[in-house]
C-alpha cells in the first residue's frame, strides 16, 4: 500500500472525518475500487469506525469493493435521463425568467440584492420579504421557505448555537440533473441567495454539496467563491459590517435522497445518506445537531430576485415564481425549461414541449419523477402548482415530467417507477424497503399474465401502508404511480387478467 | 411538563418524552420491534405507528421516536393506526414467516397469512429482521462500532466490515443479547464457563443500567471517577493543602466539567477492558507537555482519575488542570504512583511552609503549596535519582524519620501531619468527620487506602451506621467484600459506581444487594459452584485473616500499627480548628459535654483531640471484636479454626500474642 499517496489524500481534507466520503471518492478514482487495506488505513487515520466506511462503500453506486476496469454500470433510468435531459429548451417568448436570468450575462455576480440587504434591511425585514413572496422549496414537497428561515432564526436566538446554511446540489433524483446546468451557468446567485439567508438567520457557515461527477460545476463554483472572497463578499466582516459568512464546497457521491434532507446531512458527515428518524425539524437540530437551513440549488436562485423585486412583486410572477422542469419521454422537445408556476400541463406539454411525436396520441403524464402520479388527458388542465398537483395525487418534486403516448402500457410505467425506487430505497425502514420489493413483484406477476383482480386491492393497501408508515419521502410517495394508474388506467391492468 | 392524552387518558410528561414511553407509563402497550429501552429510538420497523392529533391536524406516525413538545392527543389503536400497523407486520411476516418474534406480533395484531408472496422470503427461524438493535448497541453502548449495516435497499444486511470477522470485536455479546430473533449467537465461550447464559444475562443487565442510568448517576462514561471532585468539595472532603481542609474556592477549576469539556476525549471504547460498557478510563489526547524530558511533545495522558486530581491538584494547592495532567503523565511514565507522590509532596510542602525543611534541604526548590513548576521538578529529580527528589521518593515514613532525626523537626507535629499508615501514603479523602473511614484507612492490612473500605458517605453524610457496633459491622463486611474482587480478579466499579434504578428501596442500599447477587452469579456461572453473599464474605474472611497473620509475621498487624495520624482525625493546628470552628465547638458542646464559650482555641483543640482519639480507641475495640481478633488486633485461635485456616505455621505466629 502506498501510504504516502493515501496520506496525501487524507491531508488534502485536513484529516476531517466529515470528509470521509470524499476521501473514498478519491480512492475509488485512484484504484478503481476501494481496497480493503486502504479503507482500514483511512479508518484508523481519521478515527472513524471501519464499519462506517464499509457501509458507505456498499451503499453508494459509485463505489466498488472489487477492482474493475469497466465503467460503472449505469441505471437504465439515469442513462435515459442523461440522454434526454441535458439540453435546455426554449420557454414561451414572454415567459418570466428567474433561475436562468443570468445565463450568459457577464454582469452576474454583482450581489446588488445582498448589498441592499446589508445596507438597508434588518434580518426580520428579509424574512418578511421572503414570506410575502410565497416562495416554496423548489425540489421537495414545496414547504414555505420563509418558515424554515423563521424557525432557524428563532432556534439561533434561543440557543445561540451556530447555524448552517446549506445548498443541496448532490441530489441524484432524476430531474435534478438540471441543477448541474444551473450551477454552471450562474454560481454567484446561489452564493448570493445563501448570503442573504445567512444574514437573516444569523449563520456564519455555508456548505454547497455538489455531486462529484459534476466536475465542471464544481470548478465554476469554486471560482465563484474565490471571486466573492476577493470582493470581500465572503469572509470576516463582510463589507466592513458586523457580519461574517463563508462557504465551502463539499463533494458528494450523489444519491437519490428524494429530498430527505436529514439523509443529506448524514452524507455531509461521512455516513451513508439515510434519514435519521426524528420529529424535531432540521431548522432546530440539523447539521451537527445545529440549526440548519437546507435548500436545493433552485430555491437559492430565487432569493436574490425576491429582494430585488420585493416579495409582493415576486408573488405576482406566475403562482409565486417559476419552476425548472424537465420534459422527457414521448415528447417532441425534450430537455429542461423554466416555466411560470401555474402554467397548465397542457400548455407545458403541447406549447412548450411541442406535443407527442410521430402522430401518436397523448396517453398520460407523470409529474414528479418515479415518485409521481400519472395523469390522463382529462387532467391536462391541471395547473403546475404545488397545492393543485398534490390534490391531484402527485408531487412536483424536482420537476421531472414524463410523457407517455398511447403505445405505452401504464402497468409497465408503474413497474419502471417502482423498480427504480426499489433500487434507490435507503433500506432502513421496513415499509419503504419491503414495500417496494413486494409492489414490484406483484406488478411483475401481473404483467406476466399471472395476476388476478384482487391484486389491485392488495396493491392499493400496500401503497396506503407505505404512505402512512414509511420513514422516507421516497417510501411515502412510492405508491403514487400505482394508485394513479389503477385509478385512471385500470383497463391496462385488467387487460392482463385472464378471466 | 406537558399534558397530553393517550386513548383519551390524561398524562403529564416531561418535554421530549417519546409517545412510546408515555404510553408505557400508562400501561398501554404499543408493538415495537426495533426499539429497545437501552437504545436510542431508531424508527426502522414502523410497527409502533399511532395516530397523533396536533394543532388540529392528524397524522399517522411512529411513536418510539416521536418526542412530545406540545399538547397532543394520541390514539394507539385507531382504525387507521391499526390498519397501518397490520400492513407493516404483514410485510415482515411475508419476508420472515417463521421468526417467533414476528409470528407473535402478527398473532397479537390479528394478521393472518400474508396476501402476497415475498420474493425474498427467508424461512429461517433465526432470520435477521434488520431491526438494527445489534448495530446500535455496539455503537451506543459499547462504543465499538464493530457490527454494521451494509448495502442499500433490499440488499441491506447486518455484517462486519468486508463481510468477515473483525478482529477488534470485543466479543462482549451485547449484540447477541439485544437481538430479538437469535440471528446473532455467541458460539465460542473463550473461558469455558459452566453456565455462560447466567454470566451473559447478568453482564448485560449491568450494561443496560450503564447505558441508561450512568448519565444521571456517576457519569463514569463521560468523565470516570473524576466526577467526585465537586462532590467531595461540596461535602468538605476534598483534601486540600495536605488534608488541612476539605474544600477550596478554586476547586471548580479542576472539577469534572473542566475535564469533560476541555480535556477528555469523549465517546471512545474503554481502554482498560475491551468491550466494557462503563468505559471509565479516560484520556487526554494531543496534550502538549511543558516540562521534563518530553517538553514540547504532544502526548496521550491516561487519566487523570479522581485520586490523581486531588493528589496532584488540590492537596498540593495546584488548581491548574494542565499541571495535574502533566504530573499524571510523568508519574505514569516514570512508574510512580500519583497518590503516593501527591500525598508525600503535600507533606513536604507543609513542612517547608512551617520551616521544618528549608531551601537548604530542598536544594533551592521553593516548595510552597501551589508551586506547580517545583512539583514537576521534584518529580523529574525523583526519576533521575537526584536532589530532594531522592528524599521525597522514599515516602512519608522515611521523610518523617529523616526530618526528626537529622533536621531536628518537632516529632509531634511531623507525626501528626505525615499522612501515612503502615508506610503507605493516604489516598484522597478527608476523614476528619468520619470515624468509620478513619478505621477504613487504618485498621487495614495494606495501609491507608480506600480499596478495603470506603464508608464516608454511609457514615458521615447519610448517617447509616451511627453506633460503634454498626461501624464495626461495616468495617467487617466491606473490607471482606472488597477483598473478594481481588480474589476473583473482577473490577469493583460496576458494583457501586452504577446502581439499579430501585436500589434506594432495598433493605441495605449501601451494599447494593442486587449487584452483590450479580457478582455471585458471575462466580457461579463461571465455576458452577453456588455462591451467596454469606459464602462470598466467608471466602474473603479466610484470606483477610491470613493477610493479617502475614503482617504479624513481618512485625506489623497489631493495634499500634493501626494508628491514625491525627490530621486524619481532627484539626492539628489552631488555624485548622478556627476554619471550622462552629462545627468543632458544636461537637464539644453536644458530644463531649463541655462549654467551649470561654475556652481558648488551644484548649478546645486539645479537648477535641482527647475525645476523638478516645472514640477511635473504642472503635478499634468494637472492630477487633467483630472481626474475631484480640483487643490487640490479633486473630483469635477460634477465629482461625472457624475459618479453617488454623494451619500449624499460622497458629504458631498468633500464639505469641496474649489472649488469643
Ligand atoms: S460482540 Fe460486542 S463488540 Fe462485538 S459486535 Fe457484538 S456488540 Fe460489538
Ligand atoms: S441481527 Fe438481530 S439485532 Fe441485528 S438487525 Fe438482525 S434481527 Fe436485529
Ligand atoms: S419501534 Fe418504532 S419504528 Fe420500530
Amino acid at each position: 500500500m502506498d501510504t504516502a499517496k493515501i496520506n496525501k489524500i487524507i491531508e488534502s481534507y485536513n484529516r476531517d472525518a466529515d470528509c470521509a466520503i470524499e476521501m473514498l471518492l478519491d480512492i475509488q478514482d485512484e484504484f478503481k475500487h476501494l481496497p480493503e487495506d486502504v479503507v482500514r488505513y483511512i479508518a484508523d487515520e481519521i478515527e472513524v469506525p471501519l464499519g462506517q466506511l464499509y457501509f458507505v462503500g456498499t451503499f453508494y453506486d459509485v463505489f466498488t469493493l472489487e477492482p474493475s476496469e469497466d465503467e460503472l454500470p449505469q441505471k437504465p433510468i439515469e442513462a435515459f435521463m442523461k440522454q434526454q435531459n441535458d439540453k435546455r429548451i426554449p420557454s414561451k417568448p414572454d415567459a418570466p425568467s428567474i433561475v436562468f436570468r443570468n445565463m450568459g450575462n457577464a454582469d452576474a455576480g454583482e450581489y446588488k440584492s445582498f448589498e441592499k440587504v446589508l445596507e438597508t434591511m434588518s434580518p426580520d425585514d428579509v424574512i418578511s420579504e421572503v414570506e410575502k413572496s410565497g416562495l416554496l422549496g423548489r425540489c421537495g414537497f414545496g414547504n414555505p421557505t420563509a418558515d424554515k428561515w423563521k424557525a432557524c432564526a428563532k432556534a439561533v436566538n434561543d440557543s445561540s448555537n451556530p447555524a448552517y446554511v446549506i445548498c443541496n446540489a448532490d441530489e441524484g433524483i432524476p430531474g435534478a440533473f438540471a441543477y448541474k446546468n444551473i450551477v454552471e451557468s450562474d454560481p454567484h446567485s446561489i452564493i448570493e441567495g445563501m448570503l442573504i439567508c445567512a444574514y437573516a438567520v444569523g449563520a456564519k457557515e455555508g456548505i454547497i454539496h455538489i455531486r462529484n461527477c459534476y466536475s465542471q460545476a464544481i470548478e465554476q463554483m469554486a471560482e465563484a467563491i474565490e471571486d466573492a472572497r476577493a470582493k470581500k463578499l465572503l469572509g470576516e466582516n463582510i463589507k466592513g459590517k458586523d457580519f461574517s459568512f463563508d462557504i465551502k464546497i463539499r463533494r458528494g457521491p450523489g444519491a437519490y435522497m428524494n429530498l430527505d434532507l436529514s439523509a443529506m446531512l448524514e452524507s455531509l458527515q461521512g455516513k451513508p445518506a439515510i434519514p435519521t428518524a426524528s420529529n424535531v425539524p432540521l431548522t432546530e437540530k440539523g447539521y451537527k445537531d445545529m440549526p440548519t437551513v437546507l435548500s436545493c440549488v433552485e430555491t437559492w436562485m430565487n432569493v436574490p430576485v425576491i429582494i430585488e423585486k420585493g416579495g409582493d412583486a415576486f408573488k405576482k410572477i406566475g403562482n409565486s415564481g417559476t419552476k425548472v422542469v424537465s420534459l422527457v419521454g414521448d415528447i417532441v422537445n425534450s430537455g429542461f425549461v423554466e416555466v411560470p408556476l401555474g402554467i397548465t400541463l397542457r400548455e407545458l406539454i403541447f406549447d412548450i414541449g411541442g406535443g407527442i411525436p410521430e402522430g401518436r396520441e397523448f396517453k398520460a403524464v407523470q409529474v414528479g419523477g418515479p415518485s409521481g402520479g400519472c395523469f390522463p388527458a382529462d387532467m391536462l388542465d391541471t395547473p403546475l402548482d404545488y397545492a393543485e398537483i398534490e390534490k391531484a395525487g402527485s408531487i412536483i418534486g424536482p420537476g421531472l415530467i414524463r410523457v407517455y403516448d398511447n403505445s405505452r402500457c401504464m402497468v409497465e410505467a408503474a413497474k419502471d417507477s417502482i423498480e427504480f425506487l426499489k433500487s434507490e430505497c435507503f433500506g432502513k425502514a421496513a415499509p419503504d424497503r419491503e414495500g417496494s420489493v413486494i409492489l414490484f413483484s406483484i406488478l411483475e406477476n401481473i404483467s406476466q399474465g399471472n395476476g388476478k383482480k384482487e391484486d389491485l386491492d392488495t396493491l392499493k393497501s400496500i401503497c396506503e401502508t407505505m404512505s402512512a408508515a414509511s420513514l422516507s419521502g421516497l417510501g411515502k410517495s412510492a405508491g403514487n404511480s400505482i394508485l394513479s394508474t389503477i385509478k385512471h388506467f385500470e383497463d391496462d391492468y385488467t387487460g392482463y387478467f385472464k378471466n | 411538563m406537558i399534558e397530553i392524552t393517550i386513548n383519551k387518558r390524561k398524562i403529564s410528561v416531561e418535554e421530549g418524552t417519546t409517545i412510546l414511553a408515555a404510553a408505557e407509563s400508562l400501561g398501554i402497550k404499543i408493538p415495537a420491534l426495533c426499539n429497545h429501552n437501552i437504545l436510542k429510538p431508531y424508527g426502522a420497523c414502523r410497527m409502533c405507528v399511532v395516530e397523533v392529533h396536533a394543532n388540529g391536524e392528524k397524522e399517522i406516525t411512529t411513536s418510539c421516536n416521536y418526542e412530545i413538545h406540545e399538547p397532543i392527543a394520541v390514539f394507539t389503536d385507531s382504525e387507521e393506526a391499526l390498519n397501518t400497523r397490520r400492513g407493516v407486520i404483514e410485510m415482515h411476516l411475508a419476508r420472515w414467516p417463521n421468526v417467533p418474534a414476528i409470528k407473535a406480533l402478527a398473532k397479537a395484531n390479528g394478521v393472518d397469512k400474508p396476501r402476497y408472496e415475498h420474493p425474498l422470503k427467508n424461512e429461517s427461524k433465526n432470520a435477521c429482521v434488520l431491526c438494527g438493535r445489534c448495530v446500535r448497541v455496539c455503537s451506543e453502548g459499547i462504543w465499538e462500532d464493530i457490527i454494521t449495516f451494509a448495502g442499500r435497499g433490499a440488499e441491506r444486511k447486518v455484517s462486519m466490515p468486508f463481510d468477515k470477522f473483525y478482529e477488534r470485536c470485543a466479543g462482549c455479546g451485547a449484540c447477541a443479547w439485544v437481538c430479538p430473533t437469535g440471528a446473532i449467537q455467541v458460539t465460542n465461550e473463550a473461558n469455558h464457563p459452566v453456565r455462560p447464559k447466567m454470566i451473559r444475562n447478568w453482564g448485560m443487565k449491568v450494561t443496560s443500567q450503564m447505558i441508561t442510568l450512568d448519565d444521571q448517576q456517576c457519569r463514569m462514561r463521560k468523565i470516570g471517577t473524576g466526577n467526585l471532585v465537586e462532590i467531595m468539595d461540596d461535602y468538605d472532603l476534598l483534601p486540600t493543602l495536605n488534608y488541612q481542609y476539605g474544600s477550596h474556592e478554586n476547586a471548580k477549576k479542576i472539577n469534572s466539567w473542566v475535564w469533560q469539556n476541555e480535556y477528555f476525549t469523549q465517546g471512545l471504547p474503554d481502554g482498560c477492558w475491551y468491550g466494557c460498557s462503563m468505559s471509565c478510563a479516560h484520556a487526554i489526547e494531543k496534550f502538549e507537555l511543558k516540562t521534563g524530558p518530553y517538553k514540547g511533545r504532544k502526548v496521550l495522558v491516561d487519566g487523570p482519575e479522581y485520586e490523581t486530581i486531588a493528589a496532584c491538584g488540590s492537596n498540593i494547592g495546584n488548581f491548574d488542570p494542565h499541571y495535574v495532567a502533566e504530573l499524571n503523565f510523568y508519574c505514569d511514565t516514570y512508574g510512580i504512583d500519583t497518590i503516593s507522590f501527591g500525598t508525600a509532596l503535600a507533606f513536604a510542602m507543609e513542612c517547608y511552609e512551617n520551616g521544618v525543611i528549608t531551601k537548604e534541604h530542598t536544594g533551592g526548590l521553593e516548595l510552597t503549596f501551589g508551586n506547580k513548576e517545583a512539583a514537576c521538578e521534584v518529580l523529574h529529580q525523583m526519576s533521575r535519582g537526584e536532589g530532594f527528589g531522592m528524599i521525597l521518593g522514599k515516602g512519608i515514613r522515611n521523610m518523617k524519620k529523616l526530618f526528626i532525626e537529622e533536621y531536628g523537626a518537632d516529632l509531634d507535629f511531623v507525626e501528626d501531619i505525615g499522612m501515612e499508615n503502615k508506610g503507605l501514603e493516604f489516598s484522597e479523602y478527608v476523614t476528619k468527620e468520619s470515624l468509620a473511614q478513619q478505621g477504613g484507612y487504618c485498621m487495614t492490612n495494606k495501609g491507608a487506602q480506600h480499596d478495603e473500605a470506603w464508608l464516608i458517605f454511609m457514615d458521615q453524610v447519610n448517617n447509616q451506621i451511627p453506633t460503634f457496633e454498626n461501624k464495626a459491622d461495616a468495617l467487617h463486611y466491606f473490607p471482606m467484600f472488597r477483598t473478594w474482587f481481588g480474589l476473583v480478579g473482577l473490577c469493583k466499579l460496576p458494583w457501586n459506581d452504577i446502581s439499579p434504578a430501585d436500589n434506594a428501596q432495598t433493605d441495605e442500599p449501601h451494599k447494593i444487594p442486587e449487584h452483590v447477587e450479580g457478582y455471585c452469579k458471575y462466580f457461579t456461572g463461571m465455576t458452577g459452584i453456588e455462591l451467596d453473599s454469606d459464602k462470598l464474605i466467608r471466602m474473603s474472611e479466610k484470606v483477610y485473616n491470613f493477610q493479617r497473620v502475614f503482617n504479624l509475621r513481618l512485625g506489623y498487624g497489631t493495634r499500634e500499627h493501626d494508628r491514625v495520624p491525627y490530621r486524619a482525625m481532627g484539626p492539628v493546628t489552631n488555624t485548622e480548628y478556627e476554619s471550622r470552628q462552629e462545627r468543632y465547638d458544636k461537637q464539644l458542646k453536644e458530644k463531649v459535654g463541655i462549654d467551649p464559650e470561654s475556652m481558648s482555641t488551644d484548649e478546645k483543640r486539645l479537648k477535641l483531640r482527647e475525645y476523638r482519639e478516645d472514640q477511635y480507641r473504642q472503635l478499634q475495640d468494637a472492630v477487633y471484636k467483630r472481626r474475631g481478633w484480640t483487643s490487640d488486633g490479633v486473630p483469635k485461635l477460634e477465629t482461625l479454626k472457624k475459618l479453617g485456616i488454623d494451619f500449624p505455621e499460622v497458629v504458631e505466629v498468633v500464639k505469641r500474642y496474649p489472649d488469643v
